[in-house]
């Protein structure tokens, strides 16, 4: 396909995505773009459970017992709506499997090829690239590590679906397959070397970068497709603070509801990279209005996943640098076993590393420590085990589909999992109070 | 409880109590009502500050305490967004890559305790992979040069060390911590080596591990190996470089031993041999198996078609028999290990006629062992060692290891006594990746002194 065509194309899809009511006014000025420094930000968390020690503040709280309250609830304890964080669904209002798979995007998926790849990543942890789809549609495509075919990709996709129905915003993922011939590359594409600095993009490298990655049997390639978000990118959310050029954000993160109570939703789905560089603020112009949309992004380090391996057995159990285990560890001489040094690895591999028997639905904890997480109350927890005590087996089991396991113990044993961990936390946070509603209920008949 | 019953209780419940219309409205069109809102969005009056006014008052001693901290924060901060924006690291990665693809050689050195910070440079050609030239220095002023031809199976080697002040205290396990004296040495030494195996079998994993308690590593093939050397080593002394109230030049100290050593060139044609057993395994340090070695190393007469300068030098010719023994046992997932180590050499011949210089004295203190002491605290003809070590996980990539020493050095092994070995204690902290320590740092201390000890790489 020409050029002029898929432009043409690219401009009579971005017209129609526009709702026809409604159509756009001269948007506002857009929030600055943030650039977040991964390695500045990743050592900030890590220290941050030792300030938070030496807070006389958080101290105070604690010993009075008077944590302080997410800012954005009403009355009866729920988030203030509307809300471009998050949107009541799972928990809140019925939502079926129909609903959940045609909320982030339904069926679509890449138009059939060509796929114009536009960007490409050769070197680092987890290669991928960017291709314009037949349709002009842009979509990011990430590939599963060598040893372990089909792990990332279907937690990418599984968890987007999730995350979606527990209320969040979210890129829509698709697992698609394609051969070499169904990629052609953009002229004059170019990527830096750290040596060289600007270098073309050829097709030995497209060749090198799909040699890096996992590869069917027949030849073809298994990929997560994440079409690219509507609007203009700003940047990382931050769990802390506010931005202070956008209006609508005057409410600092850490005290927000949703995000809090993501926290259970993230330790039901083993979401522990949850950091800011898996998140995007979009500029987004609908209905007339400009505003910033908050979106979670990235989904490849969730469930028995860990982005480029499988999760380990400590994860969910500890930080990366766990200042109280080592402690812990250091004064007892490391002689008390922690219980994740008992689970069992189901040695599945496209389902990685997940289990309920050691889940501790308490005290889980990300891979860096969070904020948001830090400072969330009882309160901000049931609320999120609210939302996860609404996905039923039928609609984790839509979404587990969606991850397209050829290996059906793989679906199975994760759906089991994600039962067991739900009935955990709703066991440990909401039980009372359900059987507390139905006491009501009963009485009311 | 096991979780099923809670399972299906919870279940039952959960569907009893959907659908949850929690808001009241009429959702007439679900879809609709499911998708992200376009609408303005609840916001409070005014910006909702971070933290209350009293929080903030009870913060500030702290916050002021803290600014040495906070600035330092800022400075990490700029660094690491430099970093980051600049692509260093990837740029050394790829920079020290070319290096070693061009044969270039750079890292640490490894100079012993007392020697300073060192680095190594060095040349490892592509077209002649089989040579290597390296040289090493440190701030101490220590030096090494080296260059080996090797093929599997045998090299030939020569180096040449500069250590301008080594710690003497004297001779015995009676020696005093307050006769601390220095002297210099110039070893040079040319060795042929043939050892089997042939090559060394890869222990590397391709796997890629998130944690080093998720390594599957439990067992590797026994290795054992033996080889044997012969060559010249010409060593001649010098008075220490270190003059402080506390340490003098051995000539100054022990003025009537260095009128024998100092200044005198000694030459003898050496060669050896040594056998290993290794049963170890485990990642990510190795935590079961043992190993032993045995080496017998012959310090003969200089021959005159190999020496360095001159065959007639007054050496003493004597032999150094060397047992070393080592086992390992931990438990749990992420290791517990206990480790047990024992070292005796036995050295036959020191009062021959000649000159018996210094550095052919074993030695305990710093990295030989007893790390609680000097490096080169005790020194005599014959040694006993032993060590017990524990090491058990603090985090995901922290370790620690406890460890007792205890030994003593004698002329001869039979004066050895259990009640007369000097102790050592130690607790080190090691930073490991999912397949091996890297790095160590921590504290040692004796009956004399406390020592703060690191190493990076080259921790077991």
């Amino acid at each position: 396909m020409s050029r002029r065509a898929l432009a043409l194309a690219a401009a009579v899809f971005a017209l129609a995505a526009v709702p026809a009511v409604g159509r756009p006014a001269t948007p506002g000025p857009a929030p600055k773009p943030r650039n977040i420094s991964y390695y500045y930000d990743g050592f900030k968390q890590t220290v941050r459970p030792l300030s938070r020690a030496f807070d006389a503040a958080n101290g105070v709280r604690k010993l009075t017992g008077s944590p302080r309250e997410a800012a954005n609830v009403d009355e009866q304890d729920q988030v203030r709506l509307p809300s471009t964080w998050w949107t009541p669904r799972a928990g809140f209002q019925p939502v079926t499997d129909r609903d959940m798979l045609s909320g982030t995007g339904g069926p679509d998926v890449p138009a059939p090829a060509p796929w114009t790849i536009v960007r490409a990543k050769s070197q680092g942890v987890s290669p991928g690239f960017q291709i314009v789809d037949a349709n002009g549609v842009r979509w990011a495509i990430k590939f599963d590590p060598p040893q372990h075919p089909e792990l990332t990709t279907a937690a990418d996709v599984i968890t987007s679906k999730l995350y979606w129905a527990a209320g969040y915003n979210v890129p829509h993922n698709v697992i698609v397959s394609f051969r070499r011939e169904d990629l052609k590359l953009k002229e004059g594409l170019k990527y830096r070397d750290p040596l060289k600095g600007q270098l073309p993009i050829t097709e030995a490298y497209i060749d090198d970068l799909l040699g890096r990655v996992a590869r069917r049997e027949d030849g073809s390639w298994r990929a997560v497709a994440s079409r690219f978000l509507k609007g203009q990118p700003l940047g990382e959310i931050l769990y802390e603070g506010r931005r202070l050029d956008d209006p609508e954000d005057l409410v600092p993160h850490q005290l927000r509801r949703e995000l809090r109570g993501l926290w259970a939703v993230n330790a039901w789905l083993h979401h522990d990279d949850c950091s800011a560089r898996n998140t995007l603020d979009m500029w987004v112009t609908e209905n007339g209005r400009s505003f910033v949309r908050h979106h979670f992004i990235d989904f490849s380090g969730t469930l028995g996943a860990a982005s480029v391996t499988q999760h380990s057995q400590r994860s969910g159990h500890e930080y990366l640098v766990d200042f109280g285990v080592a402690i812990k560890n250091l004064l007892t001489l490391g002689l008390i076993r922690p219980k994740w040094e008992r689970a069992v690895d189901p040695k599945i591999p496209s389902a990685g590393f997940i289990d309920a028997e050691t889940f501790d639905p308490v005290g889980w904890r990300p891979f860096l420590p969070n904020a948001a997480f830090d400072a969330r109350t009882p309160r901000d927890i049931r609320w999120g085990v609210r939302i996860v005590s609404g996905f039923d087996e039928s609609l984790i089991r839509a979404a587990v589909r969606e991850g397209r396991l050829s290996d059906p113990r793989a679906e199975e044993y994760l759906v089991k999992i994600l039962l067991e961990r739900r009935e955990k936390l709703v066991g440990a946070w909401i039980a009372a109070e359900k059987q507390a509603e139905r006491a009501a209920e009963r009485t009311d008949r | 409880m096991s979780v099923r019953p809670l399972l299906l209780a919870t279940s039952l419940l959960l569907t009893a109590s959907r659908p949850v219309p929690a808001f009241g409205q009429a959702m007439s069109d679900s879809t609709r009502s499911l998708a992200a809102t376009a609408s303005e969005p609840w916001v409070p009056s005014g910006p909702i500050p971070a933290a209350q006014p009293w929080e903030t008052a009870v913060r500030l001693p702290g916050m002021v305490a803290s600014i040495p901290f906070s600035m330092l924060g800022l400075a990490m901060k700029g660094g690491l967004i430099f970093v980051e924006s600049n692509d260093v690291v990837p740029k050394v990665v790829a920079r020290l890559s070319v290096l070693q693809q061009y044969g270039v050689l750079a890292g640490p050195a490894s100079l012993g305790d007392r020697t300073g910070w060192g680095g190594l440079v060095g040349i490892n050609p592509t077209f002649l992979r089989a040579f290597t030239a390296s040289a090493s220095g440190s701030t101490g002023h220590y030096s090494r040069a080296s260059v080996a031809l090797g093929v599997p199976g045998a090299s030939i080697a020569y180096q040449s060390d500069w250590r301008p002040q080594d710690l003497f205290f004297g001779v015995g396990a009676g020696s005093r911590h307050d006769d601390e004296s220095s002297y210099a040495s110039q070893t040079q030494m040319a060795r042929v080596e043939l050892r089997y195996p042939l090559r060394h079998a890869a222990s590397g994993s391709a796997e890629r591990l998130e944690d080093p308690a998720a390594s599957t590593e439990t067992h590797r093939p026994a290795r054992r190996s033996i080889r044997a050397w012969a060559g010249p080593r010409d060593l001649a002394m010098s008075d220490g470089r270190e003059r402080t109230d506390d340490s003098k030049p051995l000539s100054e100290r022990f003025p009537a031993l260095a009128s024998t050593q100092l200044g005198t060139r000694v030459e003898h044609f050496v060669y050896g041999a040594e056998g290993t057993l290794d049963y170890r395994s485990g990642r990510p340090h190795w935590w079961k198996g043992w190993r032993t070695t045995v080496s017998a190393e012959r310090y003969d007469a200089p021959l005159e078609a190999f020496a360095f300068h001159s065959a007639s030098t007054p050496s003493v010719e004597f032999t150094r028999l060397t047992y070393e023994a080592e086992a390992g046992v931990s438990f749990w997932r992420d290791p517990r290990t206990f480790r047990i180590y024992g070292q005796v050499i036995d050295q036959t011949g020191v009062g021959n006629p000649g000159v018996f210089v210094l550095p052919d004295l074993v030695s305990l203190g710093g990295g030989r062992g007893l790390s609680g002491f000097e490096a080169g605290r005790l020194q005599d003809a014959d040694l006993v060692l032993g060590r017990v070590s524990y090491i058990f996980p603090l985090a995901r990539y922290l370790e620690t290891d406890v460890h007792a020493e205890a030994g003593t050095v004698v002329p001869r092994l039979e004066h050895a006594r259990l009640n007369a070995l000097d102790t050592s204690y130690g607790v080190s902290l090691r930073v490991r990746s999912p397949l091996a320590p890297l790095a160590a740092a921590g504290v040692e201390w004796s009956r004399e002194t406390v020592r703060f000890r690191f190493a990076i790489g080259g921790v077991e």
